[in-house]
């Protein structure tokens, strides 16, 4: 799929649930995390739609800061996040699934 | 992107935020090489956290501790001029030496003062040098600033008296304009002393309410993590919300000590001179002595329930960081 068609087709974009996802498979800090999230969703999260989105799942302990490593400041998910996203990703399944078998049975 | 636009860009955001963020969100900028439409973004996102943090007062219970005991110290300073300007150059100044029990309640006053003093000190200078630190090494300038302010403000007000003192040969005090007794020759005319000592008054105000909002600013703007004052010779750090807690407790038992003293004090002049206490104009802004003196003993009142307030809030030991 390319990248112009992405914005036709509306693509996931809620930031929280992108940083999670993205800090799912182990820590990373924010250029990672916007280069993750471009290349798992197409979106291309901005500087500060980036850092609200850490700051909000920061204060619900969903993720956690690491110490910074050269400059940068990782994070990794929590239990809680874990749990959320695993909720939050089994919805999304849930209704991708019935939507494609509806399409399927036009 | 440069550090200096970076710094800019990040100082759209509220304080709270900056004093979590602010740095590592800086860094990130300036790595992120952002165009237009991420500038745009950051601004968008400033003004909503902004908008979230409207109101907010967030502050743990060591840092408010520390403003109360702050709050509780600006009023006995005042409770104490005031005390000590009503009875400089009268007789109950005088009756002191001839009634023991009256010299006493004034040296409780002073004791107490004293305990003040080195509880303020204990407590202020390391909370100082670790908000000095943490100013310095996050490029706080507003947090400086704020704690610039008392310095100021007291040298402004210092010049202010000793400039006019030099010039009018009389000080610009509120204590001194008018009474029960003949001005000088030398001073100048009753209506000049009036509105000089008006300014005096002012300028005190000012400095006690100023220094409390820019005191309370500065300790607000730094987080519970910097309340750990480093020192070169030292390897472990002090926990200045421990060093808080004992010195809270020592600033209450200093403000009830002063409050008795200064009650007592009261009760044994009426007792000794009852006239001088309740005829002689020569409080501030020459109201009668006994009304200046129950002045002070409201401004201690004050003080000792804003300490016993800090004392409240400070850590006990085993308390884990509890943020209200």
């Amino acid at each position: 799929m390319d990248e112009d068609h992405r914005d036709d087709l509306g693509y996931y974009s809620d930031p929280s649930l992108l940083v999670l996802a993205s800090v799912a498979d182990g820590p990373k800090h924010g250029h990672v995390m916007i280069a993750d999230i471009f290349e798992m969703s197409g979106t291309r999260l901005g500087p500060g739609t980036l850092y609200g989105a850490i700051a909000r799942l920061e204060k619900q302990k969903l993720i956690a800061p690491l110490p910074a490593e050269e400059r940068r400041h990782p994070y990794r998910i929590t239990s809680q996040g874990k749990a959320l996203l695993h909720a939050k990703l089994n919805t999304l399944h849930r209704f991708a699934r019935i939507g494609l078998r509806r399409l399927e049975a036009l | 992107m440069t550090t200096r636009t970076a710094r800019l860009l990040v100082r759209l955001y509220p304080p709270p935020w900056r004093s979590r963020y602010g740095k590592e969100f800086e860094e990130f900028v300036v790595g992120e090489k952002p165009g237009f439409r991420e500038i745009l973004d950051v601004v968008y996102w400033a003004v909503c956290e902004r908008v979230n943090h409207l109101g907010e007062f967030t502050m743990t219970n060591p840092q408010r501790s520390l403003v109360w005991m702050v709050y509780a110290c600006l009023a006995a300073i005042l409770a104490g001029t005031n005390l000590w300007w009503t009875v400089d150059d009268t007789p109950l100044a005088s009756a002191m030496q001839l009634h023991a029990l009256l010299s006493a309640s004034w040296g409780a006053v002073e004791v107490g003062s004293l305990i003040m003093l080195t509880a303020a000190l204990a407590a202020g200078v390391p909370a100082l040098i670790a908000i000095v630190q943490f100013a310095r090494s996050h490029r706080r300038g507003d947090v400086l600033m704020r704690l610039a302010f008392p310095p100021v403000i007291g040298a402004v007000l210092l010049s202010w008296t000793i400039v006019a003192g030099i010039q009018l040969h009389w000080l610009p005090t509120p204590w001194d304009v008018t009474g029960d007794w003949t001005a000088p020759a030398s001073w100048p005319p009753l209506s000049m002393r009036w509105a000089l000592s008006a300014i005096t008054a002012a300028l005190l105000g000012i400095a006690i309410f100023g220094t409390a909002v820019a005191v309370k600013g500065a300790i607000q703007r730094m987080p519970l993590a910097e309340l750990e004052l480093a020192l070169p010779w030292r390897t472990a750090p002090i926990d200045l919300a421990r060093l808080t807690r004992v010195a809270a407790v020592a600033l209450t038992a200093a403000m009830v000590v002063m409050l008795a003293g200064v009650t007592d004090w009261g009760l044994l002049s009426q007792r000794y001179d009852s006239t001088t206490f309740y005829s002689r104009a020569g409080g501030f802004f020459g109201v009668p002595l006994a009304v200046s003196w129950a002045g002070s003993v409201a401004l201690f009142l004050v003080a000792a329930v804003t300490a016993w307030r800090g004392a409240h809030l400070s850590p006990r030991p085993n308390d884990t960081v509890n943020r209200a």
